[in-house]
C-alpha cells in the first residue's frame, strides 16, 4: 500500500489535517524529541501525497511534532500510493497503532466509528483482527458506535476514567436531554466503574418509578444537590452526591440505617469497640468486635462491654 | 397467548391424550428427533421468550416425575410436592421467573397420563400425607381447554386419601373439571392479585373478578380452594387495594372452603431484572426497595414487608379467622411478627398445611 520510504520537507507536510488522527488530545512528546536527537528516528511516519503537493499524516503525528520541536527540517516518511484512497490509508493508521500497543477505548471508538463510514458492523468485524489486533464482534462494535455518537464531552470523560464503557453504554441509549444531564454530572465527579453505573442505575429507576425526567429528580432539594457545591472537593462531593441518590433510591432503607446508626452512637461505646448492623437488615445478626493490643485493652473492652449490657438504647437495638 | 407453532417428539405416537391435544390445538405438528431442533428455532428469535409462548412442544418428561420444591436456604419452605406435567406458561406475567429460569424457556407439555398414573401409585401407596401441585413450572391449567391431563389427574388424586392436588392458576379454565367426581381431594387455586398489577403486569390472564367467579363456581361443585398473593407488589396504596380483594373473596366464597391461603411478596434472581426491563420497558416493579437476600434474590427491604403482611393478615383474621395464612420463602423473624409463631422445626410448616388438607379434604388424619 506504501512503496516508497522518501525524505520530505516539514513544510510540505499538512499539520492541520488531522483524519486520520485516532488518538485524542495531545501527548507530551519531549522525551520522544530527545530520543529522536540523540538515537535518530527509528520507524518513519506515514504520509499520503495530496494533489496539492502537500502531504497528510497517515501514522506518526507525535513523531512529526516531536520533529517540529526539534526544528528540523526535512523528515525520513513512507509514502502511499499517490492513488490510495481514504479507506485503506484508515486502515494503516489503525493497524499502526494497535499494533503498536493496546488501543484505549477512546481510540478503539473513534477508529471504529471512521471505519463504520466504509464498512458495516459485521465486515469491521470480520477485518478486526487484522487491524485492530483483537476479535471485536458485532454487538461491541455497535455499542462502540452508539457510545461514539454521544455528544461532548463523552469521549473526554471516558478518556479520563470519569465514565466507564458500561456507564456510557447504558447513557448511550437515552435520549439526547438525558445523556447530556449524565454527562454532566460525570464531569463533575470522579467514581469507580460501579459506581458510576450504580449512580446512573439510581437515578434512572428513580425517575421511572416517580415518574419524572431525571433532570427535575433533585430540583427542590434541600439541602442543595452536592453536584454543584464548588466547597466540596470532587471526593466529597462525588461521596455526598452517590449518598444523595442512594437515600432518594431507598428512602426506607436509608431511613432505617441512620436511625439505627444514631443509636448506635449513642451507645457511646469506645472507639476500640465496633457494632456493625446486619447488612440491609435482611438477618438479625448484629456483630461486635474490637481490637486489643496486650491483655490489658483487652480487660478494658470487656469491662466496657459489661456496662453497656445495661444500656437501653443497646437492649432496643437488639430486640428490635 | 395462541399457539402458533407445534412440535411434537418423533417417539410420541398421536395416541387418545396426545391425538386429543393435537386435534384441539390444531395446528399440524412438527415431528422432531430431539429437543435441539425446537431450541434451535427458540432461540433464533430476537425475543426468545415471546416465541417460547406461542410454541409448543409436545415430548415426554425425561426427568423425574415427582420431586420436592427446590425452596431455598434460610428461608422457610411449605414441603411441597411437584408434579412434573410440563414447563413455562402461555400468559405473560412481566415478573414470572419462569422467564429466567429456563435457558431458553420451552413451553413444554408433558404427555404420558399412563406414566404419571404409575408414579402416582406409588406416592399413593405411602404412609404419608403429600400436598402435590402441578403449577411450579407451568400454570396448571393454561391446557385445560385442550387437554385431557387436568380431568385425568383429578380423577386420579379421587381414588386414594393420603394426598392433595393443587392446581394453581391465573385462568378460570375449569369448564371440563366442575362435573367430575373429585372427592374433595383436589384444590383449585389461583393466584391474586390487585386488579393494578393484574392489568400492568399479568398479561393475558383472567381478571380478578374472573377468578373469583370461578372460584365460586368450584366452590359450589365442592372443590375446596386456595388462594395465593405472591407476588404481592408494594406501591403507593397497595395495602388498600390488597385489603380490597381479601374483602372480594370473601363475597365470592365461603371461608370454610379454603384450605390454605400464602402471601409472598415479590422476589426474583437478580437475572430477572433485565428481563423486565427488556420485555416490560413500562414497568417499574423492581424499581422498588429490593435487597439482595440471603438466598440471593432480590426482595424488598423486610421492613416493608412486614409492614404490608400485618395489614393483609389482620384483614384476612377479620373475615376468615380459622383459614390457615403461611408465608412463602419468609424467616423467622417475618413469621414471629407478622403471625406470632415460627414454625422453625423441619417440616413445621409443612405438618400445619397437612393438617389443614386432612381436615378440608377428607384425607386419611391417621397418616399426621
Amino acid at each position: 500500500m506504501f512503496n516508497s520510504l522518501c525524505e520530505i520537507n516539514i513544510s510540505d507536510i499538512d499539520l492541520k489535517d488531522e483524519r486520520y488522527k485516532i488518538s485524542p488530545g495531545l501527548e507530551d512528546i519531549t522525551f520522544l524529541a530527545q530520543s529522536i536527537k540523540k538515537i535518530g528516528l527509528m520507524t518513519p511516519p506515514v504520509v499520503r501525497p495530496m494533489n496539492n503537493h502537500k502531504f497528510i499524516i497517515i501514522s506518526g503525528f507525535n513523531r512529526i511534532r516531536a520533529i517540529c520541536h526539534n526544528n528540523e527540517r526535512k523528515v525520513v516518511v513512507y509514502q502511499t500510493d499517490k492513488e490510495a484512497s481514504d479507506y485503506p490509508c484508515l486502515l494503516i493508521a489503525i493497524a499502526a497503532l494497535a499494533f503498536k500497543r493496546l488501543l484505549t477505548p477512546v481510540e478503539t471508538i473513534i477508529s471504529i466509528k471512521r471505519l463504520s463510514e466504509f464498512l458495516d458492523k459485521k465486515e469491521i468485524a470480520k477485518i478486526s483482527t487484522a487491524v485492530f489486533n483483537m476479535q471485536l464482534n458485532e454487538g461491541f462494535i455497535g455499542d462502540l458506535l452508539n457510545i461514539g455518537s454521544l455528544p461532548n464531552p463523552a469521549l473526554e470523560l471516558i478518556q479520563t476514567g470519569n465514565l466507564s464503557l458500561k456507564s456510557a453504554k447504558k447513557i448511550s441509549n437515552l435520549d439526547k436531554e438525558t445523556a447530556l444531564y449524565f454527562l454532566d454530572i460525570f464531569s463533575k465527579i470522579k467514581a469507580s466503574a460501579s459506581v458510576q453505573y450504580e449512580i446512573v442505575q439510581n437515578i434512572l429507576e428513580i425517575a421511572a418509578r416517580d415518574g419524572l425526567h431525571p433532570k427535575s429528580l433533585f430540583h427542590a432539594m434541600k439541602p442543595p444537590n452536592p453536584l454543584y457545591d464548588e466547597t466540596l472537593d470532587t471526593v466529597l462531593r462525588t461521596h455526598n452526591f452517590r449518598t444523595m441518590v442512594f437515600d432518594q433510591r431507598y428512602p426506607t432503607l436509608s431511613k432505617t440505617r441512620q436511625i439505627v446508626q444514631d443509636k448506635i452512637t449513642s451507645i457511646k461505646l469506645p472507639g476500640t469497640i465496633k457494632l456493625t448492623p446486619p447488612e440491609n437488615f435482611e438477618s438479625r445478626k448484629y456483630s461486635v468486635s474490637f481490637t486489643v493490643k496486650n491483655h490489658g485493652e483487652f480487660h478494658q473492652n470487656i469491662q466496657h462491654l459489661t456496662e453497656a449490657l445495661e444500656n437501653r438504647t443497646l437492649q432496643e437495638i437488639l430486640n428490635s | 397467548m395462541k399457539i402458533d407453532t407445534l412440535f411434537i417428539d418423533q417417539s410420541i405416537p398421536l395416541d387418545d391424550e396426545t391425538g386429543y391435544l393435537v386435534s384441539r390445538i390444531n395446528i399440524e405438528p412438527q415431528r422432531v428427533d430431539n429437543a435441539k431442533t425446537v431450541y434451535d428455532y427458540i432461540n433464533t428469535a430476537d425475543d426468545p421468550i415471546s416465541l417460547a409462548k406461542k410454541t409448543l412442544y409436545i415430548t415426554q418428561n425425561k426427568g423425574v416425575v415427582i420431586r420436592n420444591c427446590p425452596g431455598t436456604c434460610y428461608y422457610t419452605c411449605c414441603d411441597y410436592t411437584i408434579l412434573h406435567t410440563g414447563t413455562f406458561c402461555t400468559m405473560d406475567c412481566s415478573y414470572c421467573i419462569l422467564q429466567a429460569y429456563f435457558h431458553p424457556p420451552v413451553l413444554q407439555y408433558f404427555s404420558g397420563l399412563d406414566r404419571f398414573a404409575h408414579e402416582l401409585q406409588a406416592i399413593f401407596l405411602q404412609n404419608k400425607i403429600f400436598r402435590i401441585g402441578t403449577g411450579e413450572y407451568t400454570d396448571s391449567l393454561i391446557w385445560e381447554k385442550v387437554s385431557l391431563m387436568p380431568g385425568f389427574l383429578v380423577k386420579t388424586f379421587a381414588r386414594q386419601k393420603n394426598s392433595v392436588l393443587e392446581l394453581k392458576t391465573k385462568t378460570v379454565n375449569i369448564d371440563s373439571l366442575l362435573c367430575l367426581d373429585h372427592n374433595e381431594k383436589t384444590i383449585i387455586a389461583w393466584s391474586l392479585n390487585t386488579p393494578d398489577i393484574i392489568s400492568s403486569q399479568e398479561k393475558g390472564t383472567s381478571s380478578l373478578r374472573a377468578r373469583l367467579e370461578a372460584a365460586r363456581q368450584a366452590e359450589s361443585n365442592g372443590y375446596r380452594l386456595a388462594f395465593h398473593f405472591d407476588p404481592i407488589v408494594i406501591y403507593p396504596g397497595c395495602e388498600h387495594h390488597y385489603k380490597t380483594v381479601i374483602q372480594q373473596i370473601f363475597e365470592y366464597v365461603r371461608p370454610e372452603s379454603i384450605v390454605w391461603i400464602s402471601l409472598g411478596t415479590f422476589r426474583f434472581m437478580p437475572g430477572l431484572k433485565q428481563v423486565v426491563e427488556k420485555r416490560f420497558p413500562e414497568s417499574i416493579l423492581c424499581y422498588g426497595e429490593f435487597i439482595l437476600g440471603l438466598d440471593n434474590k432480590m426482595r424488598y427491604f423486610k421492613p416493608l414487608r412486614i409492614n404490608i403482611y400485618k395489614e393483609m393478615i389482620a384483614c384476612l383474621k377479620a373475615y376468615a379467622p380459622d383459614v390457615l395464612i403461611y408465608f412463602c420463602m419468609e424467616d423467622e423473624e417475618v413469621w414471629e411478627k407478622c403471625l406470632g409463631f415460627f414454625p422453625g422445626k423441619e417440616g413445621e410448616l409443612g405438618n400445619l398445611l397437612d393438617r389443614s388438607a386432612v381436615r378440608h379434604c377428607n384425607l386419611n388424619g391417621a397418616l399426621l
